[in-house]
Order: structure tokens, then sequence, then C-alpha cells
């Protein structure tokens, strides 16, 4: 029996020692190597740890860190901007934007607008698909189709005519429009717009398809080990020119800390969405870039216009008046936003400044008083765990407190904060909405009083508006539109606009060619190594 | 002892039962709608409904019970409402590493705690002593997420000889494994030190040093033998909290198994994932705690009697008394 005791507990050692052999007898090595020997060492060993230190000239592979994992890569089925990072690789659009901002061909060789709801495109010829089949404009009419019923992708394309749209022939596209539609180029060189495979699609289903995409892009996808990486090589019969790597790993590290070390010690070459408190020290490291502009999306102060007291404007101004919002952004956003003069960013067709509401306590206590609240008011403010909206929702309570406003600060999760939103049951709550593509309407997108997100503002003249402005394809005239729904929006004080964040993403050093994307999304093809 | 286990494994099902049952009502009366999460804020009122419908979402909570256990049955868990994966797949996708981790991590505990507590109890109130229940009073109070990060910034960052982050290699376990083994270590340490503590005041140690036997058949057969019941308690414990509970080190260190993945399933209120992880992972608890018993009793032949036929045991407690 103790003979037995004793083997069992020793064969436990042999296996922990074996394993631990098994799995780091090197690494227990090196700890006492110097650092040159270990760094070679490396290279022969973790492969995928090892190309990224290499010189450029031998690297062929390309790994990028993505902060979530999507559910799927068919971006009708999901409208996760990683999902559409990896995308950028896979699929491809019918027309793309240079960086002048002209629409310039792409799978679509030119096109023609018949008239203000009819536009002809004349495809490729010689692009297939990876599994070998030929890109046709079936493919692209069932696509466009698509993305017009996709409840993911409406907003953007609910008004192609999905039944109309139709091929011509084998490489002619007639694209049908429900109404005129302003954003509809902008719309088809945004990634959201790219071109599926039909047979593909049909055959897989729907949630196989968006697990192992098949589409005409430069890489193809190989391999999705899930939660951990998605996997691609280059395809052979690319029509296109070459990229400058034939594989590609898009890993998912969620930790925004891990994902910035993973940058700092090679171990990927791209990190997406870093956190502010990152943005410092990639920026000194001398091996890594910081790539950062201003991002599409505007954070603002949701406030339920259907709900007392908010329904009242004097207490929406009163609320509005009492935020020092230059405070809040230095605090809140470290520096790395600015104060939101309007209701979307200023690179977006008919940006106006309108705003911001100036701080004025005095005031707002007067608003309060004469709308009723003289001896204070108390409001609930919902929030979820998250580095910008918790610490605006303090930021928001101690400012509110100074004009007799009690803010309760109610954690939900997102969970619930999603169906309470949707349900109009939000009283107030800090939002940052991402906005699909860089045009005016979808900038706008909470603005619609189809909208089920509790802003419940319920003013038809903002509706018309928006589909003033979204029925009009002459720029100038756009402009003008938006400039008065924007003044409108700043003197009804629906809700209140906060900021314009940045956002950045870091690259190795050997990493060129890639610009910062207000979108979020980058344009992973373009990357060369230096 | 075959019946004992049979027996056990009986006793397994009205568990699950329970667990499935529980796990169920808690996900059915949480806030937040599988649907709208799905489908996102831009959706229309009647495109949710549809797709809540789809998912059976709408079907009275006994319904959905006994739908979801109909299922279970057949050995279908669902499929996610994220991915639609098959739930069993995705499971499958990541036991294997979580039961990996766990299993060395434990085993790595094992290693350094057991002996650690043995050389504590043997030099009571020596410098060793001392130096091994401070580290060991670190190893529990230090926060598994800063203990985490601190080697990633000293291993990765600032010696550069270890990878940060994935499972892609040998390498790659060693972090994750110190990390997650680190209140296992101490924990182990401590009751073994205890346990060894009280057993070596005891008469029979005096009597068998009295005869001269050399001190490490003493401390290895006579006194460990007897102190190991609860330290087998104790890293049975700390290997079921290492199967489920590795969350905080699978997002540091970006490990796809099942702790995040179970997390991520709440958060999206993906039910059928969590009902099967929770599954998944109860039965993991049973086979442990089954296993755990039949190790007391390996350990301990007064427990192996008890397991014994009554008959049997009536006949030993004749000859003893």
């Amino acid at each position: 029996m103790m003979k037995k005791w004793i083997a069992t507990m020793l064969s436990l050692v042999i296996v922990m020692v074996l394993s631990l052999t098994a799995c780091g007898g090197k690494g227990g090595q090196k700890e006492g190597q110097d650092s040159q020997s270990t760094g070679t060492e490396s290279k022969t060993e973790g492969e995928t740890r090892s190309d990224t230190v290499s010189t450029p000239e031998g690297k062929t592979a390309l790994k990028f860190a993505l902060d979530a994992e999507p559910a799927s890569l068919d971006h009708y089925m999901h409208t996760k901007q990683q999902g559409f990072t990896v995308g950028t690789l896979i699929f491809e659009t019918l027309i793309k934007k240079d960086t002048n901002g002209e629409y310039i061909p792409w799978l679509a060789k030119e096109w023609e607008f018949v008239d203000d709801t009819t536009i002809i495109f004349k495809l490729r010829d010689d692009v297939t698909f990876h599994d070998g089949s030929k890109f046709t404009a079936e493919d692209a009419a069932y696509s466009l189709a698509l993305g017009a019923i996709s409840s993911f992708s409406k907003t953007i394309f609910s008004s192609i005519d999905s039944e109309n749209t139709k091929a011509i022939d084998e490489f002619t596209l007639e694209l049908k429009l429900l109404n005129p539609y302003a954003p509809i180029m902008e719309a088809l060189a945004s990634f959201r717009g790219a071109m599926l495979s039909k047979n593909a699609r049909e055959t897989m289903g729907e949630e196989a398809y968006g697990r192992a995409p098949i589409a005409t892009g430069p890489m193809k996808f190989t391999e999705w080990v899930s939660g951990d990486r998605i996997e691609m090589e280059a395809y052979e019969g690319y029509w296109g020119e070459k990229l400058a790597f034939s594989k590609a790993t898009a890993r998912i590290i969620v930790e925004s800390s891990a994902r910035s070390i993973e940058l700092e010690t090679g171990g990927v070459d791209i990190a997406m969405e870093l956190a502010f408190s990152d943005w410092e020290r990639i920026e000194e490291n001398p091996d890594t870039v910081l790539i950062s502009g201003e991002s599409q999306s505007s954070t603002f102060i949701l406030l339920n216009n259907s709900m007392e007291p908010f329904n009242d404007i004097r207490v929406r101004q009163a609320l509005a008046y009492a935020l020092d919002l230059e405070s809040l952004v230095d605090i809140v956003f470290q520096g790395q936003a600015t104060i939101a003069d309007s209701y979307y960013i200023p690179s977006i067709l008919g940006h106006k400044t309108v705003g911001p509401m100036e701080y004025n306590p005095e005031k707002a206590k007067e608003l309060l008083a004469e709308a009723g609240y003289a001896d204070g008011l108390t409001i609930d403010y919902y929030t979820y765990e998250n580095p910008i909206h918790s610490p605006v929702g303090e930021v928001v309570q101690s400012m509110w407190a100074q004009v007799g406003v009690t803010v309760e600060i109610k954690t939900v999760d997102l969970a619930t904060m999603t169906d309470m939103n949707n349900n109009g049951l939000v009283s107030v709550a800090h939002m940052s909405p991402t906005v699909a593509i860089a045009d005016p309407d979808a900038a706008l997108m909470i603005w619609p009083t189809w909208r089920t997100i509790s802003i419940k503002h319920n003013d038809q003249h903002v509706q018309d508006l928006l589909d003033a402005g979204r029925s009009t394809y002459d720029d100038a005239n756009r402009a003008e539109i938006y400039g008065e729904l924007q003044d409108y929006l700043f003197s009804k004080t629906y809700n209140i606009p906060i900021a314009f964040p940045k956002a950045a993403f870091g690259t190795r050093g050997n990493i060129g060619g890639l610009a910062f994307a207000p979108s979020f999304v980058p344009d992973l093809t373009q990357i060369k190594f230096q | 002892m075959l019946k004992f286990v049979i027996k056990r494994i009986l006793v397994t099902i009205p568990v699950l039962l329970g667990v499935t049952l529980l796990i169920f009502t808690m996900m059915y009366f949480t806030n937040g709608d599988p649907a709208r999460l799905i489908l996102g804020d831009e959706a229309t009122e009647i495109e949710v409904e549809v797709l809540r419908e789809d998912l059976g979402l709408n079907d009275s909570f006994l319904e959905q019970y006994t739908n979801y256990l109909i299922g279970v049955i057949k050995g279908n868990l669902g499929t996610s409402y994220v991915t639609g994966i098959p739930v069993s797949v995705e499971i499958m996708d990541r036991i294997g590493i979580t039961i990996r981790l766990a299993t060395l991590s434990t085993l790595f505990a094992v290693v350094i705690g057991i002996p650690a507590g043995i050389i504590s109890a043997v030099k009571q109130y020596s410098a060793v002593d001392n130096i091994t229940m401070i580290l060991a009073l670190l190893g529990i109070t230090m926060p598994n997420f800063w203990l985490a990060l601190m080697l990633v910034l000293f291993f990765s960052v600032f010696l550069n000889i270890l990878p940060a982050s994935g499972l892609y290699g040998p390498l790659y376990y060693i972090m994750p494994v110190i990390s997650i083994s680190a209140v296992s270590i101490a924990t182990i340490a401590r009751m073994t030190r205890s346990s060894m503590l009280e057993v070596i005041r005891q008469d029979y140690i005096r009597t068998s040093r009295a005869k001269g036997q050399t001190e490490f058949i003493i401390i290895f057969k006579h006194a460990l033998k007897n102190a190991l019941i609860p330290i087998i308690t104790v890293i049975g414990i700390q290997f079921a909290i290492s199967l489920g509970g590795a969350v905080v080190n699978e997002q540091v260190f970006a490990i796809p198994g099942l702790g995040k993945f179970m997390v991520d399933a709440i958060k999206a209120r993906n039910y059928p994932v969590v009902q099967g992880g929770v599954l998944v992972i109860a039965i993991m608890f049973s086979i442990l705690n089954l296993l755990i018993d039949l190790l007391y009793a390996f350990v301990d032949p007064r427990i192996k009697t008890q397991y014994q036929k009554s008959s049997k045991k009536l006949k030993i407690a004749k000859e003893e008394g």
C-alpha cells in the first residue's frame, strides 16, 4: 500500500517534470542566459513569435491583434468593426475611395447614373472567387439585395430596390434604388458594400459562410480557431496586385494592455483599438508607431425626451448649461478628444458648428427654477462598466450636483442596458455609437423617428430634414439641409453632444502604407514592409 | 467499492438536473434580450420579434426548459445564438486548453506547495518557515490579474524571453501556469504545514523516533500519509477552481479557455452556451469529487472500510473490537 502510494507520488512528480520540460524546458534555461542568445533561440523555436522580430526582407506573414472576436466574417451577419477589419483582406467592393476622396474603379470597371434611382455598373471579367468560380453580375446583384434586407446593414442600404436590382448580362449590373439616395457611392465604397459569392453562401448556409467565407479578395480564409485567431493565406488566382505578405493572422486579444504589450514585444505587427493609457508608451517606443486620428463617431448624453422631466426643454437646456465640457473632456478622454461643437465630426459633409452650449451654472439654476425644480431634482443615470462611460457618469454627477440636480448612477451590464435602451427605459446615459460610413446620413443615424433607442424625440421635422438630406445628390444643397438640421437639433437640445474622441492603433516600425481610418477599419491591403 | 462508485455516479444525475434547472431559471429571469443583442440597436422591433420567435424565446418557461432537457438527453446542447455553431463543438474547442492548463497548474502547485509545507512544518519557526509562510500569504493575497501583468511586464517586456500571450507552444504555458497556480501553491503549502504540525506531535511519531527510525521515513511515510486527507481536499478544490475560474488569466494571456468563453456568453445572453458550459463544468466537478473521494480511500484505510459492504464492515468491527 505504502509502496503504491510512493509510486503514485513519484509518477506525479515525473509527469510534472516531464510536462514542464515539454512545456518550457528551454525557457527555464533561457532565464539564466543573456538576451542575445535567447533572441536567436526564440527565432528557431516559437515560429509564431520569431518572424516578426526578423528582418523585413524575409517577412511574409502579417499578424494583427483585434480587441474582440467577431461572430461572423459575413458583413451582412454582424456590425462588428473587428469582422470588417479581417474582411478587408478577404472581400472586395465594387468601387473604392482614393486618398483624395475620389471614387475609383475596383471590381467595377466603370459606372453610370442613368437617372436618380438607376446606376449601371460594368464589372471586371477577370475576377474569380477563392473556390475558382467566376465573379459575375449575378453575385453583385445578390450581395446588394442582401445588404438591403439584412438587419445589420439596412440603415445604409435600405434604399436599394432588392427586387429590381439585377444582372443585365454576365458582367453588367443594374442597381435600382427605391428613392434617390445620396450616400450610395460612399456606402458602396465602404467595406459594408463588399461582394459575396452567391453560390458559396447559398450552398454553405449563411452561418457557415460567415465562419469560412469565400470571396474575391487577395487573401483567402484558411482557419478560424474560436476565441484565438483567424488565419488567411494569399489567394493564388487573385486578379490584382499581390500583397506584401502571403500569410495573415488575426489574433483576438481582448485585454487592451495585453494587446499593446504584444505589439511592444513584437508578437504582433499591428494592435487595433489601443486604450488612451497606452498611447504614450507606444508613441515613445522606438520600435512602434502610433497611428491616431479623429474617429468617425461622436459621443453625447442621451436624454429621454418622452420621459419626465426631460420632455421640458428648460430642463434639457439647464442640464446642458450645467456641464463644463472642457473639464469633462479633459478628464475622461485624457486630452484625446475635442469638445463636440455639433452632432457629427467636421470632416463629414455638411458639418456646421452650432455649439457647444456655454458653461453657465447660474443660467441652469434659473431654468430649473422656471421649470418648477427650484428645490432640486433627482434623476437616474444609466451606465455599464466601461473606461469612458463610467467616468463620464461620475463627472456629470458632480457637475449637475452644483445646480441642484441629484444624479443616481445605475450601473447595469451591457445586455441590460441595450435592452432598456431599446425599450425606451433609459432616462439619461452617455453613448458613443459607431458611425458606419463617412456620410451625414449615417452620422445622424440616432435621429430617425423609427429608431427604438431611448432618445424618443418623436419630432417629424427632424425626420423630414433627414429624408430631404438623403435624397439630395447635390453636395451644396445637401450641406445646407444638414446645416439646418444641426441648428434645429441644437435649439431643441434633444441630447447634449459631448466629444469627438480620437482613436488609435499601433504598428511595428517596419509596417508602412497603413493610414488611419476614421471608421476603425483600416485597409490592410495597403501594407508594405519597410 | 464498485457499488460505491456506481451509487455516486447515479447521485450525480439529480445534481446535474438541479444545476440545469438553476442556471436555466437564473438566465430566464435575467434582464437583457438575446435577440436584441444579436441584431443590435439598428434593428426594428419587428425584426427582433421574429428572431425571438425563431430562437424559441417567446415560449413559456416550462416549454423552454423541457425542450432544452430533451435536447440534452439526446446529446444536443443546442447551437450558439452568436455564431450558429453547435455548443458542444464550441465547448470541445476550448475544454482541452482549460483542462490542460488546470492540470499543469495543479501539478505545479502540488510539486511546489507540498514540499514547502513539509519543510515549514518540520522546521517550525525557523527562518525558512517564516519566509515560506510570508510568501504563501503573499500568494493568497496578491490579486491574480496583478501577478499576471507583473509576470508579463518582467518576462516579456523587460527581459523579452517569454511570449506575452497566446498558447502556441510550450514556452507560452510558463506564465499562465505560474499565475494560475500562485494561489494554489500558497493554499496547499499552508494546509500541508498545519496538517503536518498536527500529526508530527502525535505519540506514534514520537514512538518511531524513539525506536530510531530515520527522520526521512518518519516524515514521508508516517507523518505525511496521515496528514494527506485535508491536503487532498484543498488540491481538489484548487483544481476545480482553476477549471472554471481562470477567467482573469485567460483574459490577460489571451487564452481561449472555458472561463472566458462562459463570461462572454453571459454578457451576450447566449443562453445555450451558458447552460452547456455550466453543465459541462458541473460534470467535471462531479467526476473530480468522485476521484477525490476514491483517493481518500486509497490514502486512508479507515475511509475505505466505510465504502465496503456493511456486513463486511461489521466483520471488521468485530475483529477490531
